[in-house]
């Protein structure tokens, strides 16, 4: 999962950088209101959390440029004003959640997961697909009751497969939900994660989960 | 009670009421007394004439024959109407019927009067001497007449008097009650608005419209007042979150380290990463919060200043001093001219702390290798201090707000520190002093704040 963070306040975009990198996402930062404009139009990502007051151009303009030009990724919007009439313009222009500076790392964290699954069209934080377990809460994944220990970095994947379950993904998907721009897209890099998660879950079970879809790239189904 | 508006005038009225009322009525009781016995005088001089008309002197004996209507009362006894004629050795001649055997007091003056005596049956009589030129000699005419007529005609007028008073009393009591309650009802309303507000409802206005024209006055100035203290909570309002917000940005900052440093075990670079940062946010944080309480205190008018005659000259070659080095640091010139001696009355300490601000921000807002001037000269009175700088200047639509709390022109300057609140500060010290400051500027070429202080004359 790829998230855009829109502050520009360095130290704490950094540190919230820092804490999301550990949760097994990508995360590009943008530093301020025009960088964060041309990076949400552009980048692949799966949430923005973006912060209001920003130089250049303001939180709510680029929300408002953006919802104009049919961007639907989902909106956090971070604040030091807690005047609910803010929150209310927050969310009126676009906006799917809204946190106030100083605010709980964890729950930014909860939020994020809350938005993921309602892209995923998924009410519980636990994904089930057959009889795989992936508690995106927690990161613990389970195959038929027994625990399997991921990296970070497959665990992302499988997560990304798992809220797109039935879904066809392509390399290029996966790679830019999962890494941040730095990564070069051409590697081959996601076929070799693809194995070890194949190894993982499903080398001991009769039924395979990861599909290879020729020519286009992989999808988590039970089929 | 007696400090109630209402209860003094209606006081004040029922006592100029009972004065004036009373007054009347006793002045009148008199008047009337003097008239009624008056009238009884003209009516008894009039008998004693008619009676010395009747007079007859035969064969030097004096002769009164008073016949049919003449007589009237004078022959019923004791009636209250008696004359008799007195001889001038003090003979009663004759006397009416009506006086059986009493008679009338002699008159002690050989003089025409008129007087109150006690009559035969104990009662107030009115007595008329008239002395009348007999051939035989000068005889004293008397005739009396009973005041009792009269004593009830001013005891019934008393008695009205008594009677009318209380009822006149409670009418027009009650009506002064309705007529002040009236007019004050206007009072009222002021006073209900007035225990109405609360801090949530300075909007609240008083109708002028609605208001009696001799309480417009007192409309209009509570109104204003009012404006004044709803300007001035709202801007307390408005400092109160601003400076929250400001907080806040910090406080993020050390919550967030802290939340994601402590997640899991760090190795010692990681931690001291994060020490460092959050000891710096501190920094700020403590920072702003001197700041805010400066400028708090400047607008609570809670700082006096400590006024003494001192020379700008000085303070400005001291502020100068002060900031040469950071200057000469990041490679800036700084120059001091004219350090004229000019004298002022003002705080020592704000002053430089207004000078240092403003040289700090020609500093950090400069360019490599550029310049700051500081001069100071003497204009119409007022002590005149340039301080101009090469640095990136200020867009002119921000030139109004420049001076508000926490304005900053733009938010990426937050990379240079500052708080926003350095030049609400230098204005305050400033007004605080009676002076003016103007700024000029052009963006990318530099500014010039000018500051005019009231200069003593020597």
């Amino acid at each position: 999962m790829r998230i855009l963070l829109i502050e520009d306040e360095k130290n704490l975009a950094n540190i919230i950088k820092k804490g999301l990198q550990e949760e097994g996402y990508s995360v590009d930062v943008a530093y301020d209101g025009e960088e964060g404009l041309y990076m949400a139009e552009n980048l692949p990502a799966d949430v923005i959390v973006l912060d209001i007051m920003l130089p250049k151009l303001d939180g709510l303009a680029i929300l408002k440029t953006i919802r104009k030009k049919g961007i639907k990724t989902p909106v956090i919007l971070l604040t030091a004003k807690d005047a609910v009439l803010d929150k209310i313009k927050g969310l009126d222009t676009g906006a799917d959640d809204y946190l106030t500076k100083p605010f709980e790392f964890g729950e930014l964290l909860a939020r994020i997961r809350a938005l993921f699954r309602r892209i995923g069209e998924q009410k519980s934080p636990v994904i089930i697909i057959d009889d795989l377990e992936i508690n995106t809460a927690s990161h613990k994944v389970k195959r038929a009751g027994k625990k399997i220990d991921l990296s970070p970095r497959e665990y992302a994947i499988l997560e990304y497969l798992a809220y797109n379950k039935d879904r066809v993904l392509t390399r290029i998907e996966i790679t830019e939900h999962i890494y941040d721009e730095s990564f070069d897209l051409d590697s081959n890099i996601v076929d070799v994660y693809i194995n070890y998660l194949r190894t993982k879950i499903d080398k001991d079970s009769d039924k395979k989960l990861i599909h290879t879809i020729r020519g286009t790239g992989y999808m988590l189904a039970s089929r | 009670m007696l400090n109630s508006i209402k209860s003094k005038l209606i006081l004040w009225f029922l006592s100029v009421f009972s004065i004036l009322f009373l007054g009347l009525g006793i002045f009148l009781y008199y008047e009337l007394k003097d008239i009624a016995i008056g009238s009884v005088d003209s009516h008894l001089h009039s008998e004693t004439q008619l009676i010395a008309s009747l007079i007859e002197v035969e064969r030097g004996e004096v002769e009164l024959e008073l016949k049919g209507a003449a007589i009237g009362d004078y022959a019923l006894p004791f009636s209250g109407h008696y004359y008799q004629i007195v001889s001038s050795d003090n003979n009663i001649i004759v006397k009416s019927p009506s006086l059986i055997d009493k008679s009338l007091p002699f008159a002690t003056e050989k003089i025409s009067q008129a007087l109150t005596i006690l009559g035969p049956k104990g009662e107030d009589l009115r007595l008329m001497n008239h002395p009348f030129e007999l051939p035989t000699g000068i005889v004293m005419i008397q005739a009396a007449e009973s005041l009792e007529d009269i004593y009830r005609l001013l005891r019934s007028f008393r008695n009205i008097i008594i009677v009318t008073f209380p009822i006149l009393f409670i009418l027009s009591g009650a009506g002064i009650m309705i007529i002040t309650g009236m007019s004050l009802k206007t009072l009222n309303i002021f006073s209900r608005k007035v225990s109405a507000i609360t801090e949530k409802n300075l909007n609240e206005r008083i109708e002028e419209k609605d208001v009696d024209k001799e309480l417009k006055l007192l409309a209009t100035s509570f109104n204003n007042m009012m404006a004044r203290i709803e300007d001035a909570f709202i801007k307390q309002r408005q400092f109160l979150s601003d400076a929250s917000h400001e907080l806040r940005t910090p406080t993020s900052v050390i919550k967030s380290y802290c939340d994601v440093t402590l997640k899991k075990e760090r190795n010692k670079n990681e931690y001291e990463e994060a020490l460092t940062v959050i000891r710096d946010a501190s920094e700020r944080m403590a920072l702003l919060i001197q700041k805010i309480l400066d400028v708090a205190r400047f607008e609570s008018k809670n700082v006096l200043l400590k006024k003494e005659i001192v020379d700008i000259g000085q303070i400005l070659s001291n502020a100068y001093k002060l900031m040469r080095p950071l200057a000469n640091e990041k490679g800036i010139e700084i120059l001091l001219q004219d350090g004229k001696e000019m004298n002022i009355s003002g705080d020592r300490e704000r002053l430089a702390e207004l000078f240092i601000n403003l040289l700090d921000n020609a500093i950090k807002y400069n360019k490599k290798d550029g310049r700051v001037v500081l001069s100071s000269t003497v204009k119409d009175g007022f002590a005149v201090i340039t301080i101009s700088d090469t640095g990136i200047g200020i867009p002119a639509e921000h030139f109004n707000k420049i001076f508000d709390r926490f304005y900053r022109i733009d938010k990426s300057r937050g990379s240079v520190s500052g708080t926003g609140l350095g030049l609400s500060i230098v204005k305050a010290i400033v007004d605080a002093h009676g002076g003016k400051i103007e700024v000029k500027s052009k963006a990318g070429e530099g500014s010039e704040f000018k500051i005019m202080l009231p200069a003593i004359r020597e």
